[in-house]
């Protein structure tokens, strides 16, 4: 088995999508391409696919990876460019694959490699009466060097966390109506925690939480540690980044 | 006037709803056309919610068929969740389709499909949030036309007031005249009455404000007739000949979230050689109709190749008698195995069930089983004319328990016609005796654990059986007769669930009532019924209110023993099998008498004599007479 290396983008037309059924329209989609896929052991054999971090319902991205393997002995014997070529016509619009990345024997795991999460969080229609004061509070914010929620586990008990070393820089500005935070976030034992728990916490911390706030999440960038200098036949290394941007506002066709 | 597209309207409420993936559409494979001024728009309305009406078959064959023409575009629609419906309520936003967003009043055409009674107000509501009036009588030429079939317009009554037509048959039959006749009328669109006496032209097609109904004294129904020259007073079932001839979608709707059934289910026959006696399937499918082998294999080619569906799923009534059911089932898992498809077959006959289709089947999916002996004693299933015996149940389950399974669900019914409590008890008996047999396998061959459900629901007499007579049982007597079987089983390898009898009254009430439930399901609607075959939604003291405040008594339809020489309601359709037919199999039901399945000879239902081509119609006319 071989593995390749998916990067892509999900724009607003299939925000909504849940991890689940993200990774069932990958599965679909790969056999749809007639790839030679590889498929797990046991009695319910499936499609090896894994991808660096589950999206959640509502956001879009401008930069996924998604690992998958192929059924064959050496990564010699597929291109990048081919894969690309056929996952593109079996994808659904709002899915766009910006380079396929052959990976050699031995690659790690892919979870294993995000370094940092870029996030741009649009807060509609949140009103701020002064926004240089707003900005310095942030910087407050930024600057400490404790955070601490309060999260319900998973047994339904509140507990409290500690995110301060779940997040590197945040920042804020205004665009229109809406306010735009940018925020990095850095993972955790591989995982990565939600932006709006971040962005909800300090709004709350400055008495400016509204419950019917509602946000709009993008993932600009996930970087990863290591990605390797020599692509397979010509396939695209890294993230066009303003390739995905201008997708964003791409409508569906019809 | 026109409503206006609410795409911008609904995606500000998305955000609130528990499943906005539902609302989205442009899945793969979903159709988007440019709409002109001629172009037929055609909604396609499922009276459940996305995840049921996406896994239903009958709506992907329509949607393809209508699609294929380039002067419609049929799109789709379902009940949204209640979430969703409270949202759409508040911000003013009807119902609309999911490919366009466009309301569904702009429609020419929305079409429902009746699956099941028990979706009724469900359809009602539909209407209500299409900003649609609910009673045919109201509407304009402001208004699409709303029609309906399915299995549920076998007996169309309850909905006569809401529908403006009915299509009785296969639709994939009629709907192209339909539209044909449509586009005739559009040319000139006088009055939707014009239209209405147009198709009732149509073989097929029953348009309900073209009937009067008068009644006797004690409620029985005295005449049924046409009011008006154009109506037929018998109304002919329709249906295809020859399902290698007629079309097939090359693809279907992938849904992105996990619909109900989430596979590629392929329809390989039609119809159901067995005539079991509660059935109102095995009844009104006929006559039996099998798919070529090599049809099917190239339709499977190309759904796969355009799905990336995992799973397929040979569908049908009883797809364990596709005379060719085992070499095709070898030679799909020989292509599919390797790119691993599992390929599955969703009911099986107890007697079908051999040992080598097991063995392929398990080679690359490995569920639970399902059968369906329906009654606990072979004097009942005599009665049912369910022609399985224990021995068959027995030794399928045995080659099963062989082949590493261990999960295995049983179906039966209570409160089947002559059904006593040792009948019951059967039930708990049959439930040992499969355990039994686990513990006779080969400790090497056989899973490391034995479960069996037994599943039991309450039998609802249907039009078009040879039960369609007969009363209910009353809903306390059917808690009686649960109870005592509940606390028969003691073995904890069995696992008992059971229906809701309040639920199954009601489906009973619907399944045979006339167009005077109407104003109940009107009511009920008011009052905030909506999806009743959701138990958790469920209301029947709000039902209750209903029927009491309509003046109408829901046990005159559920409970009460019919005269045969009664005018029942779905009197005036013509289902091919005759009157006299259903009445001597339910005498015969009465002394324990079965019949023979169409395989072994030929009962003379009457479907006989409307088969008009020599292929693969009722067995003795079919090559695959055995």
């Amino acid at each position: 088995m071989i593995k390749v290396r998916i990067q892509f983008s999900r724009n607003d037309s299939l925000k909504f999508l849940s991890h689940l059924d993200q990774q069932r329209l990958f599965g679909r989609a790969l056999r749809r391409a007639k790839l030679p896929l590889a498929f797990s052991q046991g009695f319910h054999p499936h499609p090896i696919i894994s991808f660096a971090n589950a999206m959640s319902v509502g956001m879009t991205s401008s930069c996924e990876y998604v690992d998958v393997g192929l059924d064959l002995e050496d990564p010699s014997e597929i291109s990048g460019e081919t894969i690309k070529k056929r996952l593109k016509k079996s994808l659904p619009k709002g899915i766009k694959i910006l380079g396929v990345e052959v990976l050699p024997k031995d690659t790690r795991s892919l979870t294993r490699l995000i370094e940092s999460a870029d996030y741009r969080v649009r807060c509609i229609g949140l009103h701020v009466s002064d926004f240089t004061q707003f900005c310095e509070n942030l910087k407050n914010y930024e600057s400490k060097d404790s955070v601490v929620i309060k999260k319900r586990n998973k047994k339904g008990v509140e507990v409290e966390k500690e995110i301060r070393n779940c997040f590197d820089t945040i920042s804020a500005q205004k665009d229109g109506l809406d306010v735009l935070f940018n925020i990095r976030v850095l993972p955790e034992s591989g995982s990565l925690i939600s932006p709006e728990l971040i962005i909800k916490n300090f709004l709350n911390s400055i008495n400016y939480y509204d419950k019917g706030l509602v946000l709009e999440i993008h993932r600009e960038k996930l970087s990863l540690k290591e990605i390797h200098d020599q692509p397979h036949n010509g396939s695209q290394k890294t993230a066009q980044v303003d390739d995905g941007v201008e997708l964003l506002s791409h409508e569906v066709q019809e | 006037m026109k409503l206006n597209n609410c795409k911008q309207d609904v995606e500000v409420i998305l955000n609130k709803v528990k499943k906005p993936i539902t609302y989205t559409g442009n899945e793969v494979n979903s159709v988007h056309k440019k709409p002109d001024e001629n172009m037929i728009r055609f909604a396609l309305a499922f009276p459940d919610i996305y995840e049921v009406g996406m896994s239903h078959l009958g709506l992907k064959i329509l949607y393809g068929l209508l699609n294929q023409q380039d002067d419609i575009w049929a799109e789709r629609t379902f009940a949204p969740w209640k979430d969703m419906e409270e949202l759409m309520v508040e911000n003013g936003i009807p119902l609309f389709t999911l490919e366009s967003t466009e309301p569904v009043r702009n429609y020419d055409f929305l079409g429902f499909s009746l699956q099941y009674e028990m979706s009724y107000t469900n359809l009602v509501n539909m209407l209500a949030l299409g900003h649609i009036p609910l009673e045919s009588r109201d509407r304009t030429l402001d208004d699409p036309f709303v029609i309906a079939g399915g299995p549920g317009a076998m007996n169309p009554e309850p909905l006569a007031d809401f529908i403006d037509l009915f299509i009785i048959g296969e639709a994939e039959e009629v709907l192209l005249e339909l539209m044909d006749v449509y586009r005739e009328w559009k040319k000139n669109p006088t009055s939707r009455e014009d239209f209405l006496k147009m198709a009732a032209g149509l073989e097929g097609i029953y348009v309900p404000s073209f009937y009067t109904v008068d009644y006797n004294g004690n409620g029985t129904i005295k005449s049924f007739r046409p009011n008006t020259s154009y109506a037929k007073p018998v109304v002919k079932k329709r249906f295809v000949e020859d399902l290698d001839e007629i079309y097939y979608p090359k693809d279907y709707v992938v849904s992105y979230t996990q619909t109900v059934h989430d596979r590629l289910s392929y329809e390989i026959m039609r119809g159901c050689p067995h005539g079991c006696r509660f059935c109102q399937a095995g009844q009104i499918y006929r006559p039996v109709r099998f798919k070529d082998q090599k049809r099917i294999k190239k339709d499977l080619k190309k759904l796969i190749a355009n799905t990336g569906y995992e799973e397929i799923s040979l569908a049908s009534l009883s797809s364990g008698d596709h005379p060719k059911i085992e070499s095709l089932i070898t030679d799909l898992v020989e292509t599919y195995e390797p790119v691993k498809i599992g390929v599955t077959l969703p009911s099986l006959r107890i007697d079908a069930l051999s040992i080598d289709m097991l063995g392929e089947m398990k080679k690359v999916h490995k569920g639970g089983i399902t059968l369906a002996p329906e009654a606990g004693t072979q004097r009942l299933r005599d009665v049912i004319n369910k022609n399985v015996k224990e021995e068959d149940l027995i030794e399928t389950v045995s080659h099963a328990f062989e082949e590493g399974w261990g999960r295995i669900k049983l179906y039966f019914m209570v409160g089947l016609p002559t059904e006593t409590d040792e009948d019951v008890l059967g039930i708990k008996s049959v439930a040992e005796h499969v355990v039994d047999a686990f513990y006779d396998t080969d400790k090497k061959l056989r899973n490391k654990n034995v479960q069996v459900v037994v599943s039991t629901s309450c039998f609802v007499p249907k039009p078009f059986t040879p039960f369609q007579w007969t009363g209910q049982l009353t809903t306390d007597e059917f808690k009686r007769r649960q109870n005592l079987l509940k606390e028969s089983i003691k073995n904890r390898k069995i696992k008992y669930n059971w229906h809701d009898p309040s639920l199954s009254f009601l489906e009973a009430v619907f399944a045979r009532g006339d167009r005077r439930l109407g104003k109940v399901l009107k009511r009920a609607w008011e009052l905030g019924c909506r999806f009743d075959s959701w138990s958790d939604s469920f209301e029947p003291e709000l039902w209750k209110q209903a029927f009491e405040e309509s003046g109408v008594n829901p046990d005159f339809y559920a409970l009460r023993q019919r005269d045969f020489d009664e005018i029942l309601p779905w009197d005036f359709i013509d289902i091919g099998i005759s009157k006299d037919f259903l009445r001597l199999e339910y005498e015969k039901a009465l002394i324990e008498n079965t019949s023979v399945n169409c395989k072994l000879g030929c009962e003379n239902c009457g479907m006989l004599r409307e088969v008009k081509s020599k292929k693969n119609l009722c067995y003795d006319k079919s090559p695959y007479t055995i």
